[in-house]
Order: structure tokens, then C-alpha cells, then sequence
């Protein structure tokens, strides 16, 4: 949420307040990130008016560029990736704040040519000392910049300025080396000034999901072990690796989706009603559910995950290479394509209900949901015969696409015995708001340029994570897989994962 | 669904119906959306959010309306009832006509096509009488009543007290007030009661207002908002000053303004109001030539001791630029892009609070003051 303002203008306006002047520093601006997201989110920003004035961008990259260079290659991006489109004269007025500085990542003078281009911003934009870093290199970079950043005493605010990180995922890639990186981070900054992104935070469809449940009275009730037999969350992606198999060789599915997108979306389904909406209160309910999660025995793994790797198959109608054909990718890689987890949340709401997560590339579409299954009526007053299909009631909040919720419950159909047959009742949201959604990044940008955390990832959320996913990936090192590839792609993963769920249940058709 | 790839259409055309089948007809209409196009049957989303109760008093104004109904159809799902009150007619006509028709917004692909219906009466001599019993049965139930006079001044009007009784909240636009001071005091005399009111003239200054608060979020020049010298305003050639009035009254009220004199005819005013800081000379004038980009008023200056921030034209057309001059300081600008909403996009914004806007009612009720 939005900090509370001084500002008594601010009242009744749709926004609480804007950011003060400032500088936002992006490392790695010459990469995808910056020119298809961070730049074109920014543009927004100000294209909905809410940056201040004097707000100014230095890039910060390797590679020799000029100013004008520079600004004419994000213009480029933007006029492509930027929801509005662009606007000639707002964007230029909008580049006139834009600039870059060659940093090689482990060269002082680079940092000191940093230093002075941003004390010219002070003077001449009147940006007063107030600086956010944002980290969108690769992540083997991290530590150097932070280390650099430190010594060139750039990380410490000047008196009644800010000065604050964003850092992307991901935050290391196992927790041994999480710990690692939140050490060197911690040198150099408080973590009150660090903001660790993941974009899955930003999307209106996952802020939903609080507001779905504080504040409406009708679900909360029914929101704990008495009524709900099991969850499942699924982010399912239809793509393959896309040219980036050397990165994912290394992360895999856990790493790239469970440890990060999918923990979130358990977190947010199955923490307590924070105190008050605010930063430190939403991210320790989020943590507690974390540390609640039943510990992994490596030598338990086989009982709670799944991991499957596509072969080739057919995606949107066309033949695909399986994932040990794809560019970068080891001809006998063991890389998990697909995970799917069963997880107990041990505390008085959820004892007993168990939390299923599944993900994968190459499955048949792209699709991210969180499905509540209630538990079946206690008594079946109504014939259940061949032609009845008596299905429990599910609640669906669906993420992406076609972001909305919704309720499955059974009702007769018409005629003169009792057919029972399960309707559901739909809200869309763009059927209901027609408005345009902000991209994540908007969001986000903005809610750490007013120092607002709530929507990013603390410290010990990021170790609470990874200690279950880590003795996950041992227990897996330790028997290495014998059945890959083992699903087709265009498929919904290896069939093994059926069985994880236990007699009874079974992953939902999306 | 996006703006950028949706148009809104008009579906099926507009059926003529007799008024005691109009629940019956709008079914009818429903199932001949669905089956518009084979392949897409089912993939028509009925969809309402609220009831828009629209009266107008001229056919052009009906057409102008049913466009902006259209517009809104993206963003506030509604159930349209609009009323056209027609003055001469032929005496064999029948006093009151109704039509149906739906609004659809073109979808995106793979998306379900988002639609809401439109009634439209049309009435005539006795018929008026007639309109409040005619609406009341086509409400949805459980949606809020939202009244909405797009020209001139609603008050002292029968069914205007009639409607009013029934709405949640009832939606003018003072702009298009014949005597716009005096309607604006009509309008505060709503302020506290049932139904709420809003103004789409309010709407046209939410730029004004970020703007200006926008300079204040700084902290170094939060100090400063509570000693402002000096406020000039400017408004637009052939415009009311009400614009003005109402951002003073905004100011007034957010920041414990009071009045002490006023002096000067309407073109060129002078106020003497008083804070804990001080005291403060407020000069609204009448600017010599017409901003058409510039929400009615041309120019805001704000002077404290330490601080003179201007808002006017930009350089480019459709922007509004800001000058913030700061002892010590280097001076800053900012151009926000500005472009002078439609009525359908006031309405939407509006719409978007359905609960009781106090900062818009003190600001009102400050502003009558003034006058």
C-alpha cells in the first residue's frame, strides 16, 4: 500500500502522493529488461502523470554508448512494448531526463563517473540526492555492483534524501547461496532500503487475491480445513525455453517458477489476515505461512514432487523439439521442465489440507490460477446415478489470462428427475473494469520510488523459501531421473503427477 | 478489454417495443446477440454494474448521450434508461415510445464480447408523469441508481425530485449550467443528504488539482503549502469563473482557508482569506484569450516565500506545463500530457466513485461562499 501522506491536497485524489524528485539508476541498460519493461513502464508513469518533476534516468552498462544513442535505442523499444504506444512530444520531454554513464561492473571509475553525473542531476534537475538502483544485469553480477556501489559511497543517503536497491530475481539459487547474496547485500544497505522484485507481486490479478479475501465476509469463513478439501495452483506456461537454454540448464523449473511465482501465490492463499495493510505486517503473515510449511527430508522427496522434462510433441499445432533438442540444452540434461509439489501447511487453518503447486514449459497453454476444492457435502441427499456429475464446489482465481474468479457449484437441470449437473458462476475482469490494467513493472517502479514495500520480497521470505526448495533439489541430486523426457510437449506433464494427488483428486482441466 | 482494440457498436439496432413487454423484449434481444455470429454463440457477456437513469431534453442531446452510454459500456457496465423529454408533438402521438438496443464493445480475439442494453422513453406531454412509474420496475435490483442530467439545471423539476427520490447518486455538469452560479448553489443544497451528487465539472479540474498537489509531495516545499501569499487564477475567455471558484474552494478547504472579503466584479475578483499562516490575496481573472486544451481555466500561480510554482500551456499542444521556482534551488519544470476529456470519459471517472466524494463536497460548499 501507499505510505500515508502529509500532503493534505492529496486526500480525495486517486493517487495518495507522487515520488519526490529523483534518479532511478539501472544497471544492465542495455539489455532486454530495460528496453522491453523498465523503460516503457516508466514512460507510463509519467504518461499518467505520476512522476515528479526533474525525474531523470541514468543508464548504466559495459558498453561504450552516448546519451543520445542510448535514448534513441530505448525509443525504439518503447514506441514497440509500451501499452499506450508513444507519444512524440511527451516523450521527449520525458528523454530530456535520460542519460548514460559506461560502468564496467568492477571499475571504480565507473562508479565515480556515476557519482558525478548524478550530483550534476541534483543540481540541475533538483533530484536532491534521491537515488534508486536498480540491479537488471545477470545476477552473477549482483555482488560486484553492490560491493562497488558501497565504496563509492553512493549506497548511503545524503542527510533528509533516500537512497534504495531494487534487485531481480533471482535471489540466489539455492539457500546457501541466498544467504551468500543477502550478505554482501547487507553490507552495503539496510534491508529497509532493499526492494527484491517479482513481477508476479505487480500483476492486479494477484493484489486481488487479498482484497478477494479481506474484504469480502462470505469467504473467509469457509476458508480453512473444515470446508476445503485441497488447493491447487498451477502457472502453466505453452512456450519451450526460447532461446534461453544455457540459463535455463541451471535454474529449471524450480528455480524459475516454484521458488519465486508459486510460493507467492501460496503465501498470499493461505496467510492470516494481516494486522493492517501495511509493508512489515502483509510480508510477516506471508513468512509465517513459509515457516508453517511441513520441513523436506531429502530421502522424502519421491513423495512429494514430481519432476518431468517435455520431448518433442506438438505445441499450437505444430511439431516441437523436445527440451534436450533445444539450443544451449545438454543432449542428456536432467533440467526439470515440470514440477509438481505437495505441500502441508501445519497450523491451525490448514492441518491436513493439502497444497498442491504445479508448473511447466511446453504444456497446452499459458495459464496461472488458484483453484480452492471444497470438500464434498457431508450427506448426498440426490440420486448420483450415471446421469448425475456431482462435482465439489471449486473456487478459481484465475491470474492470466482471462484474470477474473470463479465459483463451480451444482444445480438440476431441467426436467422431471433429479439431473445434478455443475454450472459456474463467472466474474471477469474486463467484463466488470474496462479500464487497462497497469503493466507489473508500473506498479512496482512506483511503489519503490515511494518507499513502499509491501509488494516486494523481504529477506527472510527469500530464505524461508528457499529451505524448501532446497532440500528438494538434494534429495533429487541424489537419484538422478530415468524417465525423461517424460511428457510430451503439448501436453499437461508426465502422468506420474496424477498420482501425487492421491485417490480421489485430480489436477483441473484449464 | 482494451480501449485501444474495442469500439463500441450498436447490436440488433433499436427495437420498437410496447412498454409492457420491455423485460420481454430485452430477452429476446439477448438471445438474437448471442446467435449474431454462428461460431460465437455463448461468447456474448451480458454484463451491468450499474443503472444509469440519463435525461435529456432535445432528440440531438438523446443521440449525443447514447454515444457517450456507448463509450461507457467498457468500463461501467450499465442498464441505460434514457429518458427524452420532448416538448412539441402531434397530439395523435402516443405520449410515451420505447425502444431497446444493446451496446457491444468489439472484443479482443479469443475474448467473450462485453454487451449492455440501452431503453430508451421517449416522452411527450402526460407522459412525463408517467416516466418515474415507467423506470422504477426496469431497475436491476441490488445495483446502484445512478441519475444523470447531461445539460442545464435539473433543480426545481418534478420529476427531477421524482427521479432523485429513487437514485443513489445524480450526476450533473455545472459547465453546462444557463446561470452557473446560481446553480451551483442549488447543487451544494444536495451536499449531505440523499442521493449523493457529483459534477462532471469537478472532473475536468482533477488535473489542476494533481498537479499543484503533486509540487507539494516534495518535502522540502510541504512546508510552504501552509504559508501561501498569493494565488492567482486565471480562466478562460467566454467561461464562468465557477472552474476557479471551485479550485479555491479545493484549496480552502484542504488547506483551512478562510474567508475574509471579496471585492471586483466577476471578470476580475479579489479575495482577502485568512490561515494560520497568514493571510492570503486570491485574484481570479478572466484570461484575454481562449486555452481550448486547458479544462476552463488558462493559469495557476501559487507564491509563498520560498516557493512560486506556475501551471499554464505547455510548449506542445495538449500539455500543461509546470515551473517550480524554489529559493536555492534549480528551477524545475514537468509538461503533463492534457487532454480535455469527453463526456463519457467524466462520467467513467465519476462512476468511479459511487460513495459520498467529501472532498468534493466541502470544495463546493466553499466555493458557494465565494460567489
Amino acid at each position: 500500500m501507499t505510505e500515508e501522506t502529509t500532503n493534505p491536497l492529496r486526500l480525495g485524489l486517486r493517487m495518495h502522493r507522487t515520488p519526490e524528485p529523483c534518479t532511478v539508476v539501472i544497471f544492465g541498460a542495455t539489455g532486454d529488461l530495460t528496453h522491453r519493461k523498465l523503460v516503457p513502464a516508466l514512460y507510463n508513469l509519467q504518461r499518467e502523470r505520476l512522476l515528479p518533476p526533474g525525474f531523470s534516468v541514468i543508464g548504466a552498462a559495459r558498453r561504450d554508448w552516448s546519451d543520445d544513442f542510448f535514448r534513441q535505442s530505448l525509443k525504439e523499444d518503447a514506441l514497440q512494448f509500451s501499452r499506450s504506444g508513444l507519444q512524440d512530444d511527451l516523450w521527449d520531454t520525458f528523454a530530456e531526463g535520460i542519460s548514460y554513464v559506461r560502468v564496467p561492473f568492477d571499475d571504480p571509475a565507473g562508479y565515480q563517473a556515476l557519482a558525478i553525473r548524478l550530483t550534476e542531476l541534483d543540481e540541475q534537475r533538483g533530484t536532491s540526492g534521491n537515488r534508486l538502483f536498480y540491479l537488471a544485469t545477470p545476477p552473477e553480477s549482483y555482488t560486484v555492483i553492490i560491493q562497488q556501489l558501497g565504496a563509492a559511497g553512493l549506497a548511503r543517503p545524503a542527510p533528509g534524501s533516500w537512497v534504495r536497491i531494487i534487485v531481480e530475481k533471482p535471489f540466489g539459487h539455492d539457500l546457501l547461496s541466498a544467504r551468500a547474496l543477502d550478505a554482501e547485500v547487507h553490507r552495503v544497505f539496510d534491508e529497509s532500503q532493499v526492494y527484491r522484485i517479482d513481477h508476479y507481486l505487480g500483476k492486479e490479478t494477484v493484489q486481488n487475491i487479498l482484497v478477494f479475501r479481506f474484504a469480502n465476509g462470505i469467504f473467509e469463513p469457509l476458508w480453512n480445513r473444515r470446508y476445503v478439501d485441497h488447493v491447487q495452483i498451477t502457472v502453466a506456461e505453452n512456450v519451450g525455453v526460447e532461446g534461453r537454454g544455457g540459463y535455463y540448464e541451471h535454474a529449471g523449473a524450480m528455480r524459475d517458477m516454484v521458488q519465486n511465482h508459486l510460493m507467492q501465490l501460496l503465501s498470499l492463499t493461505a496467510m492470516e489476515p494481516p494486522a493492517s495493510y501495511r509493508a512489515e505486517s502483509v510480508r510477516d503473515e506471508k513468512v509465517k505461512v513459509l515457516r508453517a510449511i511441513h520441513p523436506i527430508n531429502p530421502e522424502q522427496v519421491g513423495d512429494i514432487s514430481v519432476r518431468g522434462q517435455y520431448g518433442a510433441g506438438i505445441a499450437a499445432g505444430n511439431p516441437v523439439p523436445g527440451y534436450r533438442e533445444e539450443s544451449g540444452v545438454a543432449t542428456d540434461s536432467d533440467t526439470e521442465t515440470y514440477v509438481a509439489l505437495k505441500f502441508q501447511v501445519e497450523n491451525w487453518r490448514w492441518a491436513g489440507v493439502p497444497f498442491f503447486l504445479r508448473t511447466g514449459k511446453r504444456l497446452p497453454k499459458r495459464v496461472s490460477e488458484i483453484a480452492i476444492q471444497f470438500r464434498q457435502v457431508p450427506l448426498m441427499l440426490f440420486d448420483n446415478g450415471p446421469l448425475s456429475d456431482i462435482d465439489p464446489n471449486v473456487l478459481a482465481m484465475k491470474i492470466q489470462p482471462d484474470e477474473g474468479i470463479s465459483l463451480r457449484f451444482s444445480s438440476k437441470a431441467p426436467g422431471q428427475s433429479n439431473q445434478i449437473r455443475p454450472v459456474t458462476m463467472d466474474f471477469r475482469y474486463n467484463s466488470s473494469f474496462g479500464v487497462e490494467s497497469p503493466e507489473a513493472y508500473e506498479r512496482l517502479l512506483l511503489d519503490a520510488l515511494l518507499g513502499d514495500s509491501t509488494l516486494f520480497t523481504r529477506s527472510d521470505e527469500v530464505e524461508a523459501s528457499w529451505s524448501l526448495i532446497t532440500p528438494i533439489h538434494q534429495g533429487w541430486e541424489g537419484v538422478a531421473p530415468t524417465d525423461f523426457a517424460n511428457y510430451e510437449a503439448g501436453s499437461w506433464g508426465p502422468k506420474v503427477a496424477d498420482e501425487l494427488l492421491g485417490p480421489g483428486r485430480k489436477w483441473r482441466r484449464l | 478489454m482494451s480501449s485501444t482494440n474495442t469500439s463500441p457498436t450498436l447490436l440488433g439496432g433499436q427495437t420498437h417495443i410496447d412498454i409492457r413487454a420491455i423485460e420481454r423484449e430485452l430477452t429476446e434481444l439477448w438471445k438474437s446477440a448471442a446467435q449474431v455470429d454462428g461460431d460465437q454463440r455463448g461468447m456474448v457477456t451480458r454484463a451491468c454494474t450499474l443503472n444509469l437513469v440519463v435525461v435529456t431534453r432535445s432528440g440531438s442531446a438523446s443521440q449525443a448521450v447514447t454515444d457517450a452510454v456507448d463509450q461507457l459500456t467498457g468500463t461501467h457496465p450499465n442498464r441505460a434508461i434514457v429518458v427524452s423529454l420532448t416538448a412539441n408533438s402531434d397530439a395523435s402521438q402516443s405520449p410515451i415510445d420505447v425502444w431497446v438496443q444493446a451496446h457491444c464493445q468489439i472484443p479482443a480475439p479469443g475474448r467473450p464480447q462485453v454487451c449492455c442494453e440501452q431503453i430508451t422513453i421517449e416522452a411527450r406531454r402526460e407522459g412525463v408523469a408517467r416516466i418515474p412509474g415507467t423506470i422504477l420496475p426496469l431497475l436491476v435490483p441490488d445495483l446502484p441508481v445512478v441519475v444523470w442530467y447531461p445539460e442545464g439545471e435539473p433543480f426545481g423539476d418534478l420529476l427531477f425530485e421524482r427521479l432523485s427520490e429513487l437514485a443513489d447518486r445524480v450526476v450533473v455538469d455545472s459547465e453546462r449550467f444557463v446561470n452557473p452560479e446560481g446553480g451551483l448553489q442549488r447543487l451544494a443544497g444536495l451536499i449531505g443528504g440523499t442521493p449523493l451528487a457529483g459534477d462532471l465539472a469537478w472532473g475536468r479540474l482533477t488535473i489542476w488539482r494533481e498537479l499543484i498537489a503533486q509540487c507539494f509531495d516534495t518535502p522540502a516545499f510541504a512546508a510552504q503549502l501552509q504559508q501561501i501569499k498569493r494565488l492567482r487564477i486565471a480562466y478562460e475567455l467566454g467561461c464562468s469563473r465557477v472552474p476557479a471558484l471551485m479550485l479555491i474552494g479545493w484549496l480552502a478547504t484542504r488547506l483551512n482557508w478562510r474567508l475574509l472579503s471579496r471585492s471586483g466584479p466577476a471578470e476580475a475578483t479579489e479575495l482577502h482569506m485568512t490561515h494560520p499562516g497568514g493571510e492570503i490575496l486570491i485574484e481570479i481573472q478572466r484570461s484575454i484569450r481562449s486555452e481550448a486544451a486547458s479544462a476552463h481555466l488558462a493559469a495557476v500561480e501559487l507564491i509563498c516565500p520560498e516557493l512560486r510554482i506556475s501551471i499554464g500551456s505547455g510548449e506542445h499542444t495538449g500539455t500543461l506545463m509546470t515551473r517550480i521556482e524554489a529559493t536555492g534551488r534549480p528551477t524545475l519544470l514537468r509538461s503533463a500530457r492534457w487532454q480535455r476529456p469527453d463526456t463519457s470519459e467524466l462520467l467513467a471517472v465519476d462512476l468511479r466513485v459511487l460513495g459520498r466524494d467529501r472532498t468534493y463536497e466541502e470544495a463546493l460548499r466553499i466555493a458557494t461562499h465565494l460567489i
